[in-house]
């Protein structure tokens, strides 16, 4: 089952997202309101008329292990560590999101257990969960009333209907009577409830009627403070961002902008954004690498922490502090280091607790391309791979897919041999043409960086003493084609670009939706992008061009067929 | 659209309802006729088919010979193809192939969200007999959490994870026995009050949403009331295990321990008839960091040895990763005397088991999808006959998988990829 090199080809470049999409030439077309808008009337190659308030299908998501280990630790001040131990999260593109994976007998099974084993804890403190004295409540229907109105909003994300009060009430009513629980007991077994009820366990935006003949609808101001919330905090609304949902400032221009500056500045946001780049750079895989001993002697937990820590503490530096330019985070020469990383960047620790900020040698290093993190993980225990690390920039930062390998080829690297560099040793993947086609696109990127060890450490030399060639070249993309030395170079050509602008717009929409966008999303989503590169491109306006757009505001209208 | 009907629940035939702990250690307390039981075992990184073959008469190798002393109640398999998992276009890595492994499907989905492509054998099956026994199926996993290669499925895109922590297996297990009938009464009264609730929850959600999501939501709502299904069941007699006080094995080292305690649950369960349908996933093969360092001389994790990333020569490599397999050989002949020693009628709870030995890939190295090797322990009622080697010379793995579904009583003549779906494989009986 050989593929042919003209197939490899055909598949490797069929990888336009949001550039071939559509949905370009309208830089500058929005009006004041909207100033990275797009006019209506144009339509994307593949048919879709890009009109307002566009928006692809919102499907139903459970919340990922981290949104709930926050969720439940925003409402009851712990997880007890329970999400921890729920089945894996299902990812859409590179971003868990659990729009797959269902909740399966296991799941629920863990759903009731942690709720079992957090509302029993949270019933020694019940006091602080009801507008009443649990040992002596009085008005026992108030104090439901009471907390249903107000821990239930915070748990639901919204009020609770009327029929949901009305089924716990039922439940608290057979409780007391049935069961004859006392009123704290009771109240346990309405909190444990919750925390299974869909409108907890899910993100919810049901319904919604068009006007007209719209297929869209606005989502709704509670479902848009959760979209807000879990995009920017990664856990759910607090008091003033539901309050202005209650109000409806949410659903003008000014009051979300408003919201969206204030939850900027928030604590919360810095959480929550590393969640998202973090996930974007592969960062979890930082805890199941190994390092093979022989070459590098204390890749442990600590250490795979440590590289986590000081690539988060530059992005952040960058996002928060610093200009948040796309070419700041591929470009800039410092990096936080404690003794394991002032070590493999080759500086000195200054004196201090904690991280502690370097400058580096910006011949050498640039950005996250050459952080300690993205190089290890893009690295095999025992060698470099030119292969995952040319893939990381291809699909990471110019999206563009590539398919497999076909079925019958051997994937191991060629083994390592110090009288050989490794550009001799992934020769094949350079004359075979069955390689090819795919190989010239990864390698051609991967062995610029042969200057960086499996731990990314600088190095002139590799084996017995081989002076290492670190050329590359980018082919195939849409505006980033070019020869270079080694990723400071290789960052040059990829602030250039527009496609990694694109790239990253939609890196963070598919994030901020928790879907690929969809092409009826990409025509809101694209403007944001297009005529910007890496030197222009403001990360944090991006996030809140994102919140603006048609795409994060609206959403597809699907049939609800009647329920018997 | 599948919609789950309240099934009639009736408790374990002619058997107490009262629990009688202790009293008959490593007897089964299954009715007659003994039911039929189908444990996958499923292990990484393929593995080094030279060592793992029986040579000449079927004399176990290096890599099997642990099972010397069950060679009469098992066979050794080889020539069975993932057929569909060569399929293009092929996601290279090993956990497409888990999917393949029991579905018999290439997965669906894009590259960075495979999902299962189907149903796996297991849910098969359990879907037809798992109302019987209070747990439909059990899925247990050793270290096999934040990172795990899914082998089960309810549906396309509906995958099935298993528990990693064997003291939540035995709660889910065990917790209701020995437990004061009143005081049972109480819990049962509550627990089945809040999936009530929930169930008006879901109900009432899943009517507002569109067909996609409403399929999701019924998985959500099968398991609430599976879940019900469990409360109501009348336990039958049962001798529960002793588990000890809870520790953590999550450590690298702590791997053997907790496979142990897995296998001990598992066999504790299917003595119990607790279920019948039983997946146990021991970690991953994708990058898994884990380290055999139990065995002598094996540095390297198992996926960098199949991959030789490591640069050793090949008599090295072949010698390491050797070692590991036979290390799970012993963790297999460790599960299977363990069913071998509960009696059961005339036989044992193994002899009325299918206990199925699989490897994602057969050589982890080329995540080569064909000729697989698999051990098969147990006739599964008489339905297989064991002591056998053979060599299918490149059937397709869906007729195993469909074997196995006729050996437990539930015939499937059409299963996995139509492409390569051609009734049961012949020969095992």
């Amino acid at each position: 089952m050989r593929k042919t090199l003209s197939t490899l080809l055909v598949a490797a470049t069929a990888v336009a997202t949001l550039q071939a999409a559509g949905c370009v030439g309208s830089i500058g077309a929005g009006d004041e309101d909207n100033p990275l808008g797009k006019p209506p009337g144009e339509k994307t190659p593949q048919g879709v008329e890009c009109k307002a308030n566009q928006a692809g299908e919102a499907p139903l998501r459970r919340l990922t292990r981290a949104e709930y280990r926050r969720t439940v630790t925003d409402l009851l001040g712990s997880d007890l560590g329970q999400a921890e131990h729920f089945a894996i999260d299902a990812s859409v593109g590179s971003f868990y999101n659990n729009t797959n994976a269902p909740v399966t007998v296991l799941l629920a099974t863990q759903l009731m257990e942690a709720a079992e084993a957090l509302s029993a804890s949270a019933a020694a403190t019940l006091d602080t969960l009801v507008p009443c004295d649990p040992a002596a409540p009085g008005d026992e229907q108030a104090c439901l009333d009471g907390f249903l109105d107000s821990f239930g909003k915070r748990a639901y994300r919204r009020p609770l209907s009327d029929a949901e009060k009305g089924r716990y009430q039922a439940l608290f009513d057979r409780m007391r009577t049935e069961l004859s629980y006392g009123f704290g007991d009771a109240m346990r077994v309405v909190l444990n409830t919750i925390l299974q009820a869909p409108a907890f366990v899910y993100h919810v935006e049901p319904g919604g009627t068009a006007e007209g003949d719209a297929t869209t609808v606005r989502v709704g101001g509670y479902e848009l403070a959760s979209r807000l919330s879990y995009f920017l905090w990664g856990t759910m609304p607090d008091d003033d961002l539901l309050a202005a949902a209650e109000s409806g400032d949410l659903d003008s221009d000014e009051g979300l902008k408003a919201e969206v500056d204030r939850m900027l500045d928030d604590d919360r946001a810095k959480e929550g954004l590393r969640a998202m780049y973090g996930q974007w750079m592969m960062l979890e895989k930082l805890a199941v690498i190994t390092k093979d001993p022989s070459f590098y002697d204390g890749y442990d937990e600590a250490a795979a922490a440590v590289f986590r820590e000081g690539t988060e503490a530059f992005v952040d530096e960058v996002l928060w502090e610093g200009d948040a330019r796309l070419e700041t985070l591929l470009t800039a020469s410092f990096a936080y280091v404690d003794e394991t990383l002032a070590d493999i960047y080759g500086v000195t620790k200054p004196a201090g607790e904690g991280l502690q900020r370097v400058e580096l040698d910006p011949e050498q290093r640039a950005g996250i391309l050459t952080q300690a993190s993205v190089m290890a993980i893009q690295a095999h225990a025992y060698q470099t791979s030119p292969v995952f690390r040319g893939k990381f920039v291809r699909e990471r930062l110019l999206c563009q897919t590539l398919p497999s390998p076909p079925g019958d080829v051997d994937v191991s690297p060629p083994e390592p041999d110090p009288t050989l560099t490794t550009r001799e040793r992934f020769a094949a993947h350079q004359t075979d043409p069955v390689c090819r086609g795919c190989h010239e696109l990864m390698d051609n990127i991967g062995l610029g960086f042969e200057k960086y060890d499996p731990v990314g450490r600088y190095r002139e030399t590799e084996g017995d003493d081989l002076a290492i060639d670190d050329s590359g070249e980018i082919i195939k993309s849409t505006d980033a084609d070019g020869k270079f030395h080694g990723p400071v170079e290789l960052s040059k050509l990829l602030v250039g670009s527009n496609q990694v602008v694109a790239c990253t717009t939609k890196q963070f929409a598919t994030y901020a939706l928790g879907r690929d966008p969809a092409d009826e999303d990409l025509c809101s989503l694209e403007p944001l992008s297009v005529g910007l590169t890496a030197s222009e491109l403001d990360l944090r306006q991006l996030v809140v061009a994102i919140t603006r757009s048609d795409a994060f505001r609206n959403r597809q209208l699907v049939t609800v067929e009647t329920c018997q | 659209m599948k919609r789950y009907h309240r099934r009639a629940v009736l408790g374990s035939l002619g058997l107490s309802a009262v629990a009688l702990p202790f009293l008959r250690s490593l007897d089964s307390h299954a009715q007659t006729p003994a039911p039929k039981r189908l444990i996958v075992f499923a292990t990484p990184n393929g593995t080094w088919m030279d060592n793992f073959w029986p040579n000449g008469q079927c004399n176990l190798g290096p890599i099997l010979e642990p099972l010397q002393n069950m060679m009469s109640k098992i066979s050794v398999l080889r020539g069975i193809d993932h057929k569909a998992a060569s399929k293009d276009p092929v996601p290279k890595d090993h956990w497409p192939d888990n999917y393949n492994m029991l579905i018999a499907r290439q997965p669906v989905g894009g590259p960075d969200s495979f999902g299962p492509g189907g149903i796996s054998i297991d849910q098969h099956i359990a879907s037809a007999i798992g109302g019987e026994t209070k747990f439909a199926s059990q899925h247990s996993g050793v270290q096999c959490g934040g990172y795990c290669n899914i082998i089960s499925a309810l549906d396309a895109n509906q995958p099935v994870a298993p528990e990693n922590n064997p003291y939540k297996v035995y709660e889910r297990f065990f917790s209701d026995f020995n437990v004061d009938e009143d005081e049972l009464a109480r819990i049962r009264a509550e627990k089945k009050s809040i999936l009530d609730t929930l169930d008006g929850e879901l109900g009432d959600l899943r009517c507002r949403l569109g067909t996609d999501d409403r399929d999701k939501l019924d998985v959500h709502l099968d398991s609430i009331r599976e879940i019900e299904k469990q409360i109501d069941f009348q336990n039958g007699a049962c001798t529960v295990p002793i588990i000890g006080a809870e520790t953590d094995l999550g450590d690298n080292d702590d791997y053997p321990a907790a496979g142990k305690l897995q296998m001990d649950m598992i066999a504790a369960g299917l003595a119990c008839d607790l279920t019948r349908v039983v997946t146990l996933q021991w970690r991953h093969g994708n990058g898994d960091p884990l380290t055999y360092n139990w065995l002598d001389n094996v540095p390297y994790t198992q996926h960098d040895l199949a991959h030789n990333n490591v640069g050793v020569d090949v008599g090295t490599q072949s010698g390491m990763l050797t070692k590991i397999d036979r290390f799970y050989a012993e963790q297999f002949a460790y599960l299977i005397e363990k069913l071998d020693g509960i009696k059961e009628g005339d036989g044992t709870v193994l002899d009325n088991c299918a206990v199925l030995w699989a490897h994602e890939q057969s050589d982890g190295g080329s995540h080569k999808r064909n000729d697989h090797p698999y051990v098969l322990a147990g006739s599964c009622g008489g339905a297989f006959k064991t002591g056998q080697c053979i060599d299918f010379g490149g059937a397709a793995n869906s007729g195993l998988l469909m074997a196995l579904a006729h050996a437990m009583g539930v015939p499937t003549d059409d299963f996995g990829d139509p492409d390569f779906s051609n009734g049961p494989l012949n020969g095992l009986g």
